[in-house]
């Protein structure tokens, strides 16, 4: 409906009736979004804006941090076998509760589904990554190879503990997907992992504020490790 | 079953029915909030939606399953599937708008049309602000709360013919008031 003609009163009664349970319910409605955003920031830190997201800071911070950092690293040699920095920690972590599955139904009309892929697709989700690697690696020297299979590839090296042959998949991965094709943010994030992993920090940090500025589907948890490295 | 409907039982669904009838919304906020981040997850990654779009969808679905609910129209069944339909139809309708080609199937749920722009809604606001408060609490409830004449008038106890005519007044009293801060 026209705000012009509410203004200047050329709505018929039945018209205005309507007009304005329109105005009040997008007034209340809002009221009620703009109480709920407060709710989500506070007790659940979901914001919409992430540039806004507040970052915990308090005085001397920097001092405080570099103390901290001089103070673990003169602790390492005690507790070696204890010690874990945070950023490997949320690394591990994501890497073991947010499992990537490759997807046996894509492309299953396509003949490329042999029974290679099903055997590295099938150990692969049974966690089987010594399997899973050996079968993808047997898919990257076929005529028949995908560009995810790169990244599965590299993620059953990743979980294997193959680190250094996990990155170099991975990077193939990342040269072939390119950006805004299918799995190509599962596979930024990944590397970023797997650089983490690897000990690769400075290559980890480029490829997290990558995601980070990118706002997609891992830039929460990339914020997250970037703010322990 | 309590797992498709964010943990509520049945029992527990009618209470928060009930509740958000009275005007009661903590149960709601604290069952749906929870499950905010969950919806916000499946449309970024089934529609590659961005963070913002994610959010603001399923901040629209917030308010359209609220206002379902206290309507009487959402049953119990699988509140999980209906909600996160409810932000994809959301989602789905403004990229449509955007111009983006979707091959993507929808279920049609006649959601609401957004009509009222930032720029009216700041005018109404300070328009309300003027209001009497009689006049925003007729108006409230009779548009937002969805009460109606022949109940305010019961409440008020006058007759449901001047509850109409006072609606009325109130309603031209807003429009003016409107003028005059535009």
């Amino acid at each position: 409906m026209d705000i012009d003609k509410y203004k200047q009163g050329k709505l018929t009664e039945e018209e205005l009736d309507i007009f304005t349970g329109e105005l009040v319910r997008a007034k209340f409605n809002q009221s009620q979004k703009d109480k709920w955003a407060k709710k989500l920031a506070i007790e659940h830190q979901i914001q919409r804006d992430l540039s806004t997201a507040k970052v915990v800071s308090f005085p001397y911070r920097k001092w405080t941090i570099a103390a901290t950092a001089l103070l673990l690293l003169a602790l390492i040699p005690l507790f070696r076998n204890y010690f874990q920095p945070a950023y490997l920690k949320l690394a591990d972590n994501y890497l073991e509760n947010e499992l990537f599955l490759p997807d046996l139904q894509r492309g299953a009309s396509e003949e490329t589904i042999s029974d290679l892929r099903k055997t590295a697709i099938q150990t692969y989700t049974n966690q089987d990554y010594q399997a899973a690697s050996s079968a993808y690696e047997a898919i990257l020297n076929s005529n028949f190879v995908k560009n995810e299979d790169y990244l599965f590839a590299g993620l059953s090296c990743l979980y294997d503990g193959n680190k250094t042959e996990a990155v170099k998949k991975l990077e193939i991965a990342q040269a072939k997907i390119k950006s805004g094709q299918a799995f190509s943010e599962e596979t930024n994030w990944f590397l970023s992992l797997a650089y983490l992993k690897n000990g690769d920090l400075e290559k980890a940090r480029q490829k997290l504020n990558n995601i980070v500025n990118k706002k997609g589907f891992y830039s929460d948890q990339a914020q997250k490790i970037l703010s322990t490295l | 079953m309590e797992e498709k409907n964010f943990g509520l039982s049945e029992n527990a669904f009618h209470t928060l029915v009930a509740a958000l009838k009275k005007g009661e919304e903590t149960l709601y906020e604290k069952v749906f909030l929870a499950h905010f981040k969950d919806c916000m997850q499946y449309l970024r990654r089934s529609f590659k939606a961005s963070h913002e779009d994610a959010y603001d969808a399923t901040m629209d679905a917030m308010v359209v399953f609220c206002n379902r609910l206290k309507a009487g129209k959402i049953q119990y069944g699988n509140l999980r599937f209906l909600f996160t339909q409810i932000a994809r139809q959301i989602y789905i309708r403004w990229i449509k708008k955007e111009q983006l080609k979707t091959s993507i199937e929808q279920p049609d749920f006649s959601l609401p049309t957004a009509t009222v722009d930032k720029e009216t809604l700041q005018l109404l606001n300070k328009a309300w602000a003027l209001l009497g408060e009689k006049c925003s609490q007729l108006l409230k409830d009779f548009y937002y709360g969805g009460v109606t004449l022949q109940e305010i008038s019961i409440h008020n106890e006058k007759t449901p013919a001047a509850i109409r005519k006072q609606k009325q007044r109130c309603v031209e009293q807003l429009r003016t008031l409107f003028l005059k801060i535009s």
